[in-house]
C-alpha cells in the first residue's frame, strides 16, 4: 500500500522529467513493475567495485549496475559486438592479430549524467595493469601490452601475441566511472580494498539498475535506472531488484513456493520434479537449460607421497613417480567402464544428470562429433584390470597386484576418493560409485571432507582421487580448462594440474589451437577435438556429469523468457504484477 | 567491592591472553589457508596465489603472525627515509623475494643470490591498539563486519532471554509449589520436550508448519523484503521474531525452570521457612515472601553463562532463519578461514563472557547479604 | 584413556563396599534408590535407554543376520519407499537405503558419541576438578585459568574451529568434545570437593594420617557419585544434540556413516518426497534426549537429601 502511494507521487514526476529530457517515447513508465526479489544462497557481496571484485555474489550485483565491455549474446552465449548493455559496439583486428580496436557506443551515461567513454575503460585497465590491486588478473596483465584512447568512443588494445582467446581474456574488463573513481581512489590501487566507497557507490549506470543500498547479511537493493538506453520496453519496468540472503536451501524453496521470491535461478534437485509438475499445472513458469557446472573426479597419476612440480626451472619434466594404482591408464579406464550412469543418475541426480565425455558441453562449438562418454561395461572393465595385472588371487573379492605396473606385488587394488562434505548429491554420488567400483574388485574408501581441507589436499597433490564440481566459464573458453592438463599448470600447492598429467601430444595440440593463424574455427575445432579425445581416453579426470538447470519464476512475472544464457538478460522488462 | 572488581579485572588479563593464543593457534592450524579458499578458481595463476599470500601476510612464521596481530607490524618493518618502502626491520624481512611465474622465489643467474624487491613498511597496529585487522574475505575492517551483524544478534538474544527466563522461572516456581503433583511432572517433561529437538530441526519444522502449511508466520529473515533502505522499527516486524525466539528460548525455559524448581525446593526445606510456617504464616505468603526471594539468589549466577550461550548458540538458528547475526557470520568465516573476523568475534564474546561472570558475581553479592568480598 | 577408565570404575566399585565411614552415605544411597524406584517416569526413561543401548550394540547383528540388509547399500530404484512397503519397515531413503537399518547403525554412533564423549569429558573434569578443589594453591589457579579460558570462547565456535582441524569421524568428534567439554564438570566438582574437604570426617581422616589419595578416593569421590551420574546423563543428552547441530552445519560425522544428525539434516530436503525420513530420526533424537534429561532430573531429586521423604 505504502509503495503504491509513493508511486502515485513519483511516477508523474519521473515521466515529466524524462519527457523534459526528450528521451525516446516511453511505452511504459519506469519502475511500474514492482520489485524483483532474487535469492542469494551464499555470502554477502564483498565489494561493488568491479576492479577488485572477485567472488560470484559481488559480480552478480555488479553485472546488474555496470555495463559490460564486450557483451555476451544471451541467445548464442558467445561474445558478440553490439550486445545489449555492453559498451563495445564493434571491433576490428589488425593484420598481425595483435591490436584490437574497439568502437564504443556514444549513448550510454552514468547515473549522474556523465557519458560513458573510453576513459572509463582506461581507468579500469590502468588500475589492473598496475599489478597493485588485491585481485590481480594475471591473464590480463600478461597479455595486454598497452592501450590507446583514439577518441572518446574509440579505444585500441595491444596484446603480446595473436592468440584466439583474446576477447575472453578481456572478460573481466568493466567500464567504471573514471571521474568518480579518480576522485575516490586516486592512483592508490593497492589501498583500494579498504575504501568505504566500495560498498557505497554513488554513481553507477549503463545497466538496468542503479545502486541503492546494501544491508549486510540481509539484502542488496538496486533501483530502476531511468537512463538505461537498452531497455526492451523503452524503460526499465521493475521498480527495483533485491538480492536477498536466504541461508537455508529448504527455506529458500519454501519462500519461493510462498511467493516471497520472484524467481529461482537453479531449483535444487530434490524439488525439480515437484516444481516442474506445478509449473505444468500453471502455478509457476519454468525453463530448462544446460548447466554451467561439471562434476569430475580428479585421479592423481603421480606418486601422492612425494608431490613434485611438472617442470623444473628450465622447463624440463621432473620425474614425479607414478601412483601405484591410478598411475596406470587401464585402471583409470576400468573405473570409467564401471560406472552405471543410469543408476547414478537415478540415485544422485533425480534423473537430471547428463553423462559427459569432456569438460565442454556438446552444444559448444569446439565439441567434436563422435566424442562419446564411456559406456557401462563391467566386463570390459574387469578385462582391463586383468590386463593391468590386478587379479583376485586370495578370493576376498578385492583384486591384488599380480604383475601390475606400479604397485608392490600383492598390494590391494585400493584407493580413497574424497569429496566435499555437506553436499547431498555429491554424497549420494560417491556412495553409489563406491558400491559400483567395489563390484569390479576395487576396495574404494569414500571420505567426505570439509571444503577448505579438501582444496588444500587437492592443490598439495597428496590425494588419490578428489571429486568436486566446477563452474564452466561462460562463454565456453576451450583453452581455459584444457590448459589445466598442461605440465605448466602442475605446480604443487598452486597449479591445477594436480593430477600431474603430462601428454606431449595434448600439450602440442592445446598450444597450437590457441595460436592458429587467423583463428580458423574449423582448424581449431579439429585440434581441440583430438585433445578432448586424448583426455577422455587417458582419463586424468573422470568426467561424471553435467545436467540441466531448472529455472522457475512466479506466475505473475510478465516477460520472463529465459534464454540459454540465463533469465536475467531481459530483467529490465519484467513486470511483477500484484497478486 | 571496588577492590574486588579491580582484582577480578586484573585476573582477566591472563585469561584474555590465553584466549587469544588458543583461538589463534586453532585458526592457524586449520588445514587449507584462506588463499586456497579465496583462490579456488582455475583462471588464477600460481604466481597470483603466492602474491596473495604475501599480501595477506600469511607466509610469515606463526609467532610472527600472532605478534603482528596482537601488537602490529609498524615497529617490525619501518621506513626511516620516507620513500614509501621499508629500509629496516626486526623479526621479518624488509625485502621480499621476486617471484617467477610459478610463484617461486628467483635467484640471480650470475651470483646465485636470491633476488629481492623492497616491501612497504608495516601498517598494522595490532589489537592492543584497537586494530583488529582487515577481513581476508570482505577486505574491510573486521570490526565493521562484527558491528554490522551485532544488532540483529542482540535483538534475537534479548528477546529469547526475556521469554526464556520469564517462562522458565514461572514454570519452575509453579513446579516447586506443586512438587510431585501433576503439574510438576507435566512441566518436568514439557519444559524439556522442545529443548530435546535439535535446534535446526525445530526451526525447520516450525517454518514448515507455521510458514508453509498454515501461512500465518513469515519464513525467516528479519523483516519483509522491500526496496526500503532499512527494516521498519521492531514493533512492526515482531512476527519475524516469533519463530527464532521460540527456538532459542526453548533452552532457556528448560534450564531456568529446572534450576528455579531445585532452588525453590532447596529454600523451602531450610530452617527459617519451617520457622515461618510454624509461626502460622499463610502458605502463599511463605512461598512468595520467603521462598521465592531467596530462591532467586542462585539464579543470578546464571547470567554470565547465558550471555555467551546466547551469542554462540544462535549460529544454527540464525542460519535456519536467514537472520543476519554474528553466529552465522562466524560459521561462514571459519569455513572461509577468515582469521581476522573469527578472532574479533571470539575476543568480543570472551570479553562479554568475562564481564558477564563478573556481573553475576556482583549481583550475587548485592542480593545475598551473607557474601562479602574482601 | 583406557587406564583412566579402569581406575575410575574400580574405585567407584570399591567405594560401594560398606565401611564404617560409609554407613551414612550408604543409607542415603539406599534411600535414593528407593525413591528412584518409586519414580515411574524416571524408571520408564531408564528402561527405554537400556533397551536402546542393547539394540544399538546389536545393530550389526540385527541388520546382517535378522534383516539381511546392508545399511549402506544403495538401491536407487527403491528410493523414497514409504513405510512399511516391500520389506522396508521404516521406508527407504533418497538413494534407496533401508531406513531402519541405517537408524539402528546410527543409534550406535550417536549414542556412542554421546556416551564416550560424556564419559571422557567427565573423567577429565572429575580428575581435574578434584585436583583443583583438594590441592588448591597453584594447581587450582592454573586449572581455573584453563577452565575460564576455554569457557570464555563460545563452545560452538570452538567446536567449529576444532572440527575443521580434524577429519569428520565419530572418533575425532569424541576426542574434540572430550577435550573442550570438561570445563563445566570441573567447575562443579571443584566446588563440591572444596566443600567436602572442609567436612568434619575428612578433617578427622586427615588428622588420623590418611594419605591424600585415600582421602580423595575413599572419602571425597563417593560423595561425588550422584552429582557425576546426573552430569553424565545431561552431557550425553547435550552431545547427541551437538552432534546433530554440527551435521546441519556440515561439520559433523560424514555419511556414508549414518548418524541421527546427518540423517535428519539430509531428510529436510526431501520432506515432500518422504516425510518418514524426517519423522523417525527426529523421534529418535528427541525421545532419547528427553529420556536422558528425565533420568538426570530423577537421580538428582532422588539423591537430594532435602527432597527425600
Amino acid at each position: 500500500m505504502k509503495l503504491a502511494r509513493r508511486f502515485m507521487l513519483i511516477c508523474p514526476l519521473l515521466t515529466f522529467a524524462l519527457l523534459f529530457l526528450s528521451l525516446p517515447a516511453l511505452t511504459q513508465d519506469v519502475g511500474s513493475g514492482g520489485a524483483i526479489i532474487e535469492p542469494n544462497f551464499g555470502d554477502d557481496p564483498t565489494t561493488f567495485n568491479p576492479v577488485i571484485a572477485n567472488d560470484g555474489t559481488s559480480n552478480d550485483v555488479i553485472a546488474r549496475m555496470y555495463p559490460d565491455f564486450v557483451g555476451v549474446d544471451s541467445a548464442t552465449v558467445q561474445y558478440a559486438p553490439g550486445v545489449k548493455g555492453a559498451l563495445v559496439a564493434d571491433w576490428d583486428i589488425s593484420e598481425d592479430g595483435m591490436t584490437y580496436t574497439f568502437h564504443l557506443r556514444d549513448d550510454m551515461v552514468w547515473s549522474d549524467g556523465v557519458p560513458i567513454t573510453a576513459v572509463d575503460v582506461a581507468w579500469f585497465l590502468d588500475a589492473v595493469l598496475s599489478g597493485e590491486t588485491s585481485s590481480p588478473r594475471q591473464e590480463l596483465i600478461d597479455r595486454v601490452q598497452g592501450y590507446e584512447i583514439i577518441d572518446d568512443h574509440t579505444l585500441s588494445i595491444n596484446f603480446d601475441e595473436a592468440n584466439c582467446t583474446l576477447i575472453s581474456t578481456l572478460a573481466p574488463v568493466t567500464p567504471v566511472p573514471a571521474h568518480i573513481f579518480e576522485e575516490v581512489y586516486g592512483d592508490d590501487y593497492a589501498g583500494m580494498d579498504e575504501n568505504e566507497y566500495n560498498l557505497n557507490p554513488t554513481v553507477t549506470g549503463g545497466e538496468s539498475f542503479v545502486f541503492a543500498n546494501f544491508r549486510p547479511g540481509e539484502q542488496t537493493t538496486l533501483l530502476a535506472n531511468p537512463d538505461f538506453t537498452d531497455a526492451e520496453m523503452g524503460a526499465v519496468i521493475p521498480e527495483g531488484w533485491v538480492y536477498k540472503v536466504v541461508t537455508d536451501q529448504v527455506v529458500q524453496m519454501e519462500q519461493f513456493f510462498a511467493g516471497d521470491l520472484t524467481f529461482v535461478d537453479s531449483v535444487p534437485q530434490a524439488n525439480r520434479a515437484d516444481v516442474k509438475e506445478r509449473g505444468a499445472a500453471g502455478e509457476f513458469q519454468t525453463y530448462e537449460t544446460p548447466a554451467g557446472t561439471i562434476r569430475f573426479l580428479s585421479l592423481n597419476t603421480a606418486d601422492p607421497t612425494n608431490p613434485q612440480d611438472g617442470l623444473d626451472e628450465d622447463g624440463n619434466p621432473i620425474d614425479q613417480g607414478r601412483h601405484p594404482i591410478l598411475g596406470d591408464a587401464r585402471v583409470r579406464q576400468a573405473l570409467n567402464y564401471g560406472i552405471n550412469f543410469g543408476e547414478v543418475n537415478e540415485g544422485a541426480f533425480f534423473g537430471t544428470g547428463i553423462p559427459v565425455a569432456s569438460h565442454v558441453r556438446p552444444t559448444d562449438w569446439s565439441f567434436p562429433a563422435g566424442l562419446e562418454p564411456y559406456p557401462f561395461d563391467p566386463d570390459k572393465a574387469m578385462q582391463l584390470l586383468d590386463e593391468a595385472g590386478f587379479t583376485d588371487s586370495d578370493g576376498d573379492d578385492v583384486r591384488e597386484c599380480n604383475g601390475c605396473l606400479y604397485a608392490e606385488a600383492g598390494a590391494p587394488l585400493a584407493f580413497t576418493a574424497k569429496t566435499n562434505a555437506g553436499n547431498t548429491s555429491q554424497e549420494a554420488l560417491y556412495t553409489i560409485l563406491q558400491d559400483q567400483w567395489n563390484e569390479l574388485g576395487f576396495d574404494v574408501t569414500v571420505e567426505f571432507v570439509e571444503f577448505g581441507t579438501l582444496i588444500s589436499e587437492f592443490t598439495a597433490q597428496t590425494y588419490d582421487a578428489i571429486g568436486v564440481f566446477w563452474g564452466l566459464a561462460t562463454p565456453a573458453d576451450p583453452n581455459g580448462i584444457a590448459s589445466i592438463f598442461l605440465p605448466e599448470a602442475d605446480v604443487v600447492g598452486a597449479g591445477y594440474n594436480t593430477q600431474s598429467f603430462n601428454n606431449p601430444r595434448l600439450n602440442e595440440l592445446i598450444e597450437a589451437a590457441r595460436l592458429v593463424p587467423g583463428c580458423d574455427v574449423d582448424v581449431r575445432k579439429d585440434m581441440y577435438g583430438e585433445a578432448y579425445q586424448i583426455l577422455r581416453d587417458e582419463s586424468p579426470w573422470i568426467w561424471i556429469s553435467t545436467g540441466d538447470v531448472l529455472l522457475a519464476a512466479q506466475d505473475n512475472v510478465e516477460n520472463w523468457s529465459p534464454r540459454p544464457g540465463g533469465s536475467r538478460w531481459n530483467i529490465d522488462a519484467w513486470m511483477v504484477a500484484e497478486q | 567491592m571496588t577492590k574486588y572488581i579491580i582484582r577480578r579485572l586484573l585476573q582477566a588479563i591472563p585469561i584474555f591472553v590465553g584466549i587469544t593464543i588458543l583461538s589463534y593457534l586453532l585458526m592457524a592450524a586449520a588445514p587449507g589457508g584462506p588463499v586456497e579458499i579465496l583462490a579456488f578458481n582455475n583462471r588464477l595463476k600460481p604466481r597470483e596465489r603466492e602474491e596473495l599470500k604475501h599480501i595477506l601476510g600469511i607466509n610469515d612464521p606463526l609467532p610472527v603472525q600472532y605478534l603482528r596481530w596482537l601488537a602490529g607490524d609498524d615497529w617490525m618493518r619501518w621506513d626511516s627515509d620516507g620513500d614509501g618502502t621499508a629500509d629496516g626491520s626486526v623479526l621479518i624481512d624488509f625485502r621480499g623475494p621476486v617471484l617467477n611465474d610459478k610463484g617461486k622465489p628467483t635467484t640471480d643467474p650470475e651470483t646465485g643470490e636470491a633476488l629481492t624487491s623492497p616491501l612497504p613498511p608495516g601498517d598494522r597496529y595490532g589489537i592492543l591498539r584497537g586494530d583488529f585487522g582487515v577481513s581476508f574475505y570482505y577486505k574491510r575492517p573486521a570490526q565493521d563486519v562484527l558491528f554490522e551483524r551485532l544488532p540483529a544478534t542482540l535483538e534475537l538474544s534479548i528477546a529469547s532471554f526475556v521469554v526464556g527466563a520469564t517462562l522458565g522461572i514461572a514454570v519452575g516456581i509453579l513446579a516447586a509449589i506443586y512438587h510431585r503433583r501433576a503439574f510438576d511432572n507435566i512441566s518436568r517433561v514439557g519444559a524439556v520436550i522442545i529443548n530435546s529437538i535439535p535446534n535446526f530441526g525445530l526451526g525447520l519444522l516450525l517454518i514448515l508448519i507455521f510458514g508453509s502449511a498454515l501461512q500465518i508466520l513469515p519464513l525467516g529473515n528479519r523483516c519483509k523484503t522491500t526496496l526500503d533502505p532499512s527494516c521498519p522499527p521492531l514493533p512492526q516486524r515482531l512476527d519475524y521474531l516469533i519463530l527464532p525466539t521460540i527456538v532459542l528460548a526453548a533452552g532457556g525455559v528448560a534450564g531456568y525452570s529446572r534450576f528455579m524448581r531445585a532452588s525453590m525446593l532447596d529454600v523451602v526445606s531450610q530452617d527459617y521457612i519451617r520457622t515461618a510456617r510454624s509461626k502460622g504464616l499463610q502458605e502463599r505468603r511463605v512461598w512468595l515472601r520467603h521462598g521465592m526471594r531467596n530462591a532467586f539468589i542462585p539464579i543470578a549466577t546464571f547470567l554470565g553463562p547465558t550471555i555467551t550461550a546466547l551469542l554462540s548458540g544462535a549460529a544454527i538458528t540464525e542460519t535456519v532463519f536467514s537472520w543476519p547475526g554474528v553466529g552465522r557470520q562466524v560459521v561462514n568465516s571459519v569455513v572461509q578461514r577468515d582469521f581476522p573476523v573469527v578472532m574479533i568475534v571470539v575476543i568480543y564474546a570472551a570479553i562479554a563472557n568475562i564481564l558477564g561472570y563478573l556481573l553475576s558475581d556482583i549481583m550475587y553479592a548485592l542480593i545475598d547479604p551473607r557474601i562479602r568480598y574482601v | 584413556m583406557a587406564k583412566l577408565k579402569r581406575a575410575g570404575i574400580a574405585r567407584i566399585d570399591y567405594s560401594a563396599e560398606p565401611t564404617t565411614t560409609q554407613l551414612v552415605g550408604k543409607s542415603l544411597t539406599q534411600k535414593a534408590l528407593l525413591t528412584l524406584r518409586r519414580d515411574k517416569l524416571t524408571m520408564l526413561a531408564l528402561g527405554y535407554i537400556i533397551v536402546l543401548t542393547i539394540v544399538s550394540l546389536l545393530a550389526p547383528f540385527i541388520t546382517d543376520t535378522i534383516m539381511r540388509v546392508d545399511p549402506n547399500e544403495p538401491v536407487p530404484a527403491n528410493k523414497f519407499t514409504p513405510p512399511p512397503v516391500n520389506g522396508y519397515l521404516l521406508g527407504a531413503d533418497d538413494i534407496g537405503r533401508d531406513q531402519l537399518a541405517r537408524l539402528l547403525h546410527a543409534s550406535g554412533v550417536s549414542m556412542g558419541i554421546g556416551f564416550f564423549g560424556a564419559f571422557f569429558s567427565l573423567s577429565i573434569g572429575l580428575l581435574l576438578g578434584m585436583a583443583a578443589g583438594y590441592l588448591g594453591g597453584v594447581v587450582d589457579d592454573v586449572l581455573n585459568w584453563l577452565v575460564t579460558t576455554i569457557d570464555s570462547i563460545p563452545g560452538l565456535f570452538l567446536l567449529i574451529m576444532v572440527s575443521a582441524l580434524f577429519s569428520f569421524s565419530a572418533q575425532s568428534l569424541i576426542l574434540v568434545v572430550s577435550l573442550i567439554g570438561w570445563t563445566g564438570t570441573s567447575r562443579l566438582i571443584r566446588g563440591q570437593t572444596f566443600s567436602i574437604r572442609a567436612k568434619e570426617y575428612v578433617i578427622a581422616a586427615q588428622a588420623m594420617g590418611a594419605n591424600p589419595q585415600r582421602i580423595l578416593f575413599q572419602h571425597i569421590l563417593p560423595n561425588l557419585v550422584s552429582i557425576t551420574v546426573v552430569q553424565l546423563a545431561l552431557s550425553i543428552a547435550g552431545l547427541i544434540l551437538t552432534e546433530s547441530g554440527l551435521s546441519y552445519l556440515g561439520l559433523g560425522v560424514q555419511p556414508p556413516q549414518a548418524t541421527w544428525g546427518n540423517m535428519l539434516t539430509n531428510s529436510f530436503q526431501y520432506f515432500r518426497h518422504g516425510p518418514h525420513l524426517i519423522i523417525f530420526p527426529i523421534l529418535m533424537i528427541s525421545v532419547t534426549v528427553l529420556c536422558f534429561y528425565i533420568i538426570g532430573d530423577g537421580i538428582r531429586d532422588a539423591f537430594d537429601p532435602t527432597l527425600q521423604r
